[in-house]
C-alpha cells in the first residue's frame, strides 16, 4: 500500500460537550485503493461518526483530534471549499436513507447532471451524457428515459442505485457506504452489494462498508473492523475474524447472527451497550463479558496483534480462542441467568 | 377437529388509489391482499415471511382489525369479528394485539411508560388503582425491563428497550393472540437476539398464540415451525412444520434464502 | 428470561443539550410574568387612580411626580398605561383561549373523524379564511355594537378556524402512527384517542401560533378601542389612551408615547415567547 493513495484514519477521536463525552476514541482504520474494508458495530459505537469523519462531516458542537488522509490530503482541519474538493474526486459517500439525500423536485437526471458539473468543467450536454452513463453503470434500465424521473417514482433499491451513481460522478478514489443496504429487502440487498462489489473491483475504488450487520460486511469486505463503545475492539481478515475471533464482543455478534435450529433460543449478548460519558475506565465490555476478571475492569486495554494483520483488544485473547461459539453462548447465558 | 383459535378465510384488501379531481378513474388495481387464508391454534407460533410490498403488514392490519378487510371472515374464539360494528369491536379488540415495527413511533412521546402500561388495565379493568403500581411492575419484569422504567417517558430507551415497552403494553391486554409485525426488522443483530428470545419466552410461559413477521426468512424459521411465504398480496407457499426451508418448492422462497447473506458462505 | 435486566440508558447524546440555553423562552416569559404582575398589582404601584379627573393638574409635561406626565383630564399617563394593561391583557387572553378551543376541538374532529364531518367543518373553515381578518372583526362588532364583549365574540368567530387548520393537519398525520394505531388495536375509545394520545402531541404547533396571535390580538383591541369600538371610555386601554390624546400629539407627545411603547413592547415579549417555544418544540422533534 502506498502511503499517498486510499483512506487512512490515525488516532481519530471525537467529542462532544468540550470534550467531556468522548464518542470516538483512537480510531486507526486504512482502506487501499481497491480494498474493500468493513466496519461493524451497534447503534451508538461510533461507526457512523467515524466514517462521516472521513468525508469532514462533523456534528456540530463536536471536536475532532487525530489525523485522517485521503490521499495526499488531510481532511481534519480544512476548509469548507477545501473540504467541496475532495469529496467528489477523493472520497464520496452513499447513506441510508436515499430518499432525504435526493432533491424531491428535481429530476433525476438533472441532479446527477449537477454533480458532475460541480466537480468539473463539463458542458451541460455532456455532462447530462454521463449521467446517463453513470445511471446505465448501475444498474437502471432504460437510463435516458427514467433521467427524466423525481425520486418518488423510484423504488427503494432504485433509488439507492441513484444514490450510488451520484457517489461515483467524480471518480472517487474511496466510496463510503454507511448501512446503504439497512433499509432494503433482502432480494434488493444482494443486489445493491454486488453491485459495490463490481465497482470496487472494475474502478479499483477502495469500499469502507459501514453496517451493523456482520453477514452483510463479510459478504463484500476482505477485512474487518469492529467498534464498540467508540472504540476499534478487533480488526483483521475477514475470515480470522469469522473463524478465529479473540474479542468477546466479536463472538457475540457472530453468536447473534446464527440461526441454530437445534436451539430453543437465539445465542445473544446481554445488556446493552454503555452510554456515552459513563464507559467503564478499564475494557468497555467488561461488565457484559463472561471472561471478565479483575484485571480487565483495573485498566484501559490497547490493541495488541493476535497474529499477522490481526488485532484485538482484550487480555484474554488466548482463552477467547481456545473456546468455540456454542460454549461460548452457554457461558453467557449463565451469566445472564446470575 | 376443534375450532382453532383463529381462522382467516379468504381476507382480501385493496385501496383506492387516491385520485386527483381532473383525472380519469383509475383501473383496478393489484390488491394490496388476496384471499389470504391460514389458522392459528393456541400456544402455536406462525411465521409470515416476505418483502416491502408483499401484503404483509396489511395482513396483520387486517387481522387485527386496524383496517376492514374488503372480504373474507376472521373468525377468532369462533365468533366472526368482520361483522361487528365498530363499538362492538372494541371490546374484543384485547384478544388480538400488535407489536410495529418502528419502535420509535410505536410510544406516546408525552406518556410515562407506567402510565402507559396502567391505562391499558384501568381501562379493561384488568387491574385497580390500588394494584395498579404493582401490575405494571410485574409487566416490565416480564419483559426484563427495571420497574424504575415506569417513571421515564420513552425518549429515555433504546429502541430494543422500546421494543419491550411495546411488548409490555400488548401484554397488559392479556391477549390471546399477539401479531409481531417485524418487531425487530429495524433493531441492531444483537439486540434482535434478545427480543426474539423474549417472544419466544412468553409464548412458552404465558401460552400466547404468535404470529411473527418478517423479511428474514432464516429468523423467521427459526421462530416458527410453520411458515407463510408472501409475494404480490399473496400467499404463495406455507412451509409446514415437519419441512425445513432448504426443500422451499416456490422459486420466490428460494431466492428470499439465497439472497440473505450469511456467514456460512464466507467462511466455507 | 433469556437476558439479564439492563440500565436505563440515554440514547441520543444530543438530548441533555435541550435544557440549555433557551434564551428568548427564558426572558419572554419573565418580562410576560412582571408585566402580568405590575397589572394585578397595579394600585401597590401607582399612588393615582386612573379614571379620577383632575383638571388642575391637566397636560403636565412628565416630572418625578408623574413620571409619563399626565393627559387632558389630569390623570396620570403611567397610572393608566398599567391599569390598561389589565383590559389588553385581558383581550389577548381571551381573544386566544376561545378560538384556541374551539377550533382545536373542531381541528381534532375533522382530522379524526374525516369524511363528511371533515368536509363540514372545513367548508366552514375555508369561507371564515376568505375574509380579510381585520375587515371581518370590525364588521362583526359593527353589527353587534361597540363594546369589548362583541370584540371577544368577533375575534372568537374569526379566528377559530386557524387553530382547526394547524389541528386537523396534525391530527392527520398523527392518527397513522403507531402508537395511535396501538390506542385503537388496545381497544380504548375514540375520545380517549382523541384527547390523551394525539391532542398532546398535536398542539405544540397550535400554542406557538397562539402566541403571535395573541399580540396580534392586542393590537386588533388597540385598534377598534381607537375607532370606538372596542373599550369605551372613560376605561384606561391602550388603544383608547392614543384615540382620546391623539389631537395633543404635538403639543403633548408624551400623552401618546406610553400606550404606544405599551402596545410595542407586549407584542414583543410575546413574540419572543413564541420563539422560544418554537425553538424547543423543533429541537424536541430531533
Amino acid at each position: 500500500m502506498s502511503d499517498h493513495s486510499g483512506l487512512s484514519i490515525e488516532n481519530l477521536s471525537i467529542a462532544f460537550d468540550g470534550g467531556q463525552k468522548i464518542a470516538v476514541n483512537g480510531v486507526s482504520l486504512r482502506v487501499a485503493m481497491g480494498e474493500a474494508v468493513g466496519l461493524v458495530g451497534e447503534s451508538g459505537s461510533g461507526k457512523s461518526l467515524t466514517s462521516r469523519a472521513a468525508l469532514g462531516l462533523l456534528p456540530k458542537k463536536s471536536t475532532a483530534s487525530g489525523q485522517i488522509r485521503v490521499g495526499r490530503h488531510s481532511i481534519l482541519g480544512m476548509s469548507p471549499g477545501q473540504l467541496r474538493a475532495v469529496r467528489g474526486a477523493g472520497i464520496a459517500m452513499v447513506f441510508q436513507d436515499p430518499m432525504s439525500s435526493l432533491n424531491p423536485v428535481a429530476r433525476i437526471g438533472d441532479s446527477i447532471t449537477q454533480v458532475i458539473r460541480s466537480h468539473g468543467d463539463v458542458s451541460e450536454g455532456d455532462a447530462f451524457a454521463r449521467a446517463v452513463g453513470l445511471m446505465e453503470r448501475v444498474g437502471i434500465r432504460d437510463a435516458k428515459a427514467r433521467a427524466a424521473s423525481f425520486p418518488h417514482e423510484f423504488s427503494g433499491g432504485m433509488r439507492q442505485r441513484i444514490m450510488i451513481a451520484m457517489a461515483l460522478a467524480a471518480k472517487p478514489a474511496i466510496l463510503v457506504a454507511d448501512e446503504p443496504t439497512t433499509a432494503l429487502d433482502v432480494i434488493v440487498q444482494k443486489n445493491i452489494l454486488t453491485l459495490l462489489d463490481d465497482l470496487r473491483r472494475e474502478e479499483g475504488m477502495g469500499l469502507l462498508l459501514v453496517s451493523h450487520d456482520l453477514a452483510v460486511v463479510a459478504s463484500l469486505c476482505s477485512r474487518i473492523a469492529v467498534m464498540y463503545a467508540g472504540q476499534i475492539v478487533e480488526e483483521g481478515p475477514t475470515k480470522d475474524i469469522l473463524l478465529h475471533p479473540r474479542m468477546p464482543y466479536t463472538v457475540g455478534l457472530l453468536a447473534s447472527t446464527r440461526r441454530d435450529k437445534s436451539a430453543a433460543r437465539l445465542m445473544s449478548i446481554p445488556g446493552a451497550p454503555p452510554p456515552l460519558g459513563d464507559r467503564a475506565k478499564g475494557c468497555r465490555f467488561a461488565p457484559r463479558c463472561p471472561l471478565a476478571i479483575d484485571v480487565c475492569r483495573a485498566g484501559a486495554v490497547s490493541l495488541a496483534e493476535v497474529s499477522p494483520g490481526h488485532t484485538a483488544r482484550c487480555i484474554r485473547t488466548a482463552d477467547v480462542q481456545s473456546m468455540n461459539l456454542e460454549s461460548f453462548s452457554l457461558m453467557q447465558r449463565e451469566v445472564a441467568h446470575g | 377437529m376443534a375450532e382453532p383459535l383463529l381462522r382467516v378465510e379468504g381476507i382480501s384488501k385493496s385501496y383506492a388509489p387516491r385520485r386527483g379531481f381532473f383525472s380519469a378513474p383509475a383501473p383496478n388495481l393489484r390488491p394490496a391482499l388476496a384471499s389470504a387464508s391460514f389458522e392459528l391454534s393456541k400456544g402455536e407460533i406462525l411465521g409470515v415471511v416476505g418483502e416491502s410490498g408483499s401484503g404483509k403488514t396489511t395482513l396483520a392490519r387486517c387481522v387485527a382489525l386496524l383496517e376492514r378487510a374488503d372480504s373474507g371472515r376472521i373468525i377468532f374464539k369462533g365468533e366472526d369479528l368482520t361483522v361487528l360494528s365498530e363499538p362492538q369491536l372494541r371490546k374484543r379488540r384485547r384478544g388480538i394485539q400488535t407489536v410495529f415495527q418502528d419502535p420509535y413511533a410505536s410510544l406516546n412521546p408525552t406518556i410515562r411508560i407506567g402510565d402507559a402500561l396502567g391505562e391499558v388495565m384501568l381501562v379493561h379493568g384488568l387491574a385497580t388503582r390500588q394494584t395498579l403500581r404493582e401490575s405494571v411492575g410485574a409487566l416490565l419484569r416480564q419483559v426484563g425491563l427495571p420497574v424504575a422504567a415506569a417513571d421515564a417517558y420513552p425518549k429515555a430507551f433504546s429502541g430494543g428497550q422500546r421494543q419491550r415497552i411495546c411488548i409490555a403494553r400488548a401484554l397488559a391486554a392479556q391477549p390471546d393472540i399477539l401479531i409481531a409485525d417485524e418487531p425487530v426488522s429495524s433493531l441492531d443483530v444483537s439486540v434482535q437476539a434478545q427480543v426474539v428470545n423474549l417472544i419466544l419466552d412468553l409464548k412458552d410461559r404465558l401460552g400466547l398464540s404468535v404470529i411473527f413477521i418478517g423479511h428474514d426468512l432464516q429468523l423467521i424459521d427459526f421462530i416458527a415451525p410453520r411458515v407463510l411465504v408472501m409475494l404480490a398480496g399473496e400467499i404463495v407457499e406455507t412451509i409446514p412444520a415437519d419441512r425445513s426451508i432448504a426443500d422451499a418448492r416456490h422459486e420466490y422462497t428460494r431466492a428470499l434464502i439465497q439472497a440473505v447473506p450469511k456467514l456460512e458462505t464466507v467462511t466455507g | 428470561m433469556s437476558d439479564a435486566p439492563i440500565s436505563l440508558m440515554p440514547v441520543r447524546p444530543g438530548v441533555a443539550w435541550l435544557s440549555k440555553g433557551n434564551w428568548s423562552l427564558r426572558v419572554g416569559i419573565a418580562s410576560f410574568v412582571l408585566i402580568l404582575l405590575a397589572a394585578i398589582f397595579a394600585p401597590l404601584i401607582t399612588a393615582y387612580d386612573p379614571i379620577l379627573i383632575d383638571l388642575a393638574n391637566a397636560l403636565k409635561a412628565p416630572s418625578l411626580a408623574h413620571p409619563m406626565g399626565t393627559d387632558h383630564l389630569g390623570r396620570d399617563v403611567l397610572t393608566r398605561v398599567i391599569y390598561a394593561a389589565r383590559i389588553d391583557l385581558q383581550i389577548g387572553a381571551i381573544g386566544v383561549a376561545l378560538p384556541l378551543i374551539i377550533g382545536t376541538i373542531l381541528g381534532l374532529v375533522a382530522g379524526y373523524y374525516g369524511g363528511w364531518v371533515d368536509a363540514v367543518i372545513g367548508r366552514i373553515v375555508d369561507v371564515i379564511i376568505a375574509f380579510p381578518f381585520l375587515v371581518l372583526v370590525i364588521a362583526i362588532v359593527a353589527m353587534l355594537g361597540p363594546g369589548l364583549l362583541n370584540l371577544y365574540i368577533a375575534l372568537t368567530i374569526v379566528s377559530w378556524v386557524l387553530y382547526t387548520r394547524i389541528i386537523r393537519a396534525e391530527t392527520i398525520a398523527l392518527k397513522k402512527r403507531e402508537y395511535v394505531l396501538a390506542a385503537r388495536n388496545l381497544g380504548f375509545g375514540h375520545l380517549r384517542i382523541m384527547f390523551r394520545h394525539i391532542l398532546p402531541n398535536a398542539i405544540p404547533p397550535a400554542l406557538v401560533f397562539a402566541m403571535s396571535d395573541f399580540a396580534l390580538d392586542v393590537q386588533v383591541g388597540a385598534t377598534l378601542s381607537f375607532f370606538g369600538m372596542g373599550a369605551q371610555p372613560p376605561a384606561p386601554e391602550w388603544g383608547l389612551m392614543i384615540a382620546e390624546s391623539r389631537s395633543m400629539m404635538l403639543t403633548a407627545p408624551w400623552t401618546v408615547v406610553g400606550p404606544g411603547l405599551a402596545i410595542v413592547i407586549v407584542s414583543l415579549v410575546v413574540s419572543l415567547i413564541g420563539d422560544g417555544f418554537a425553538d424547543k418544540v423543533r429541537r424536541l422533534d430531533e
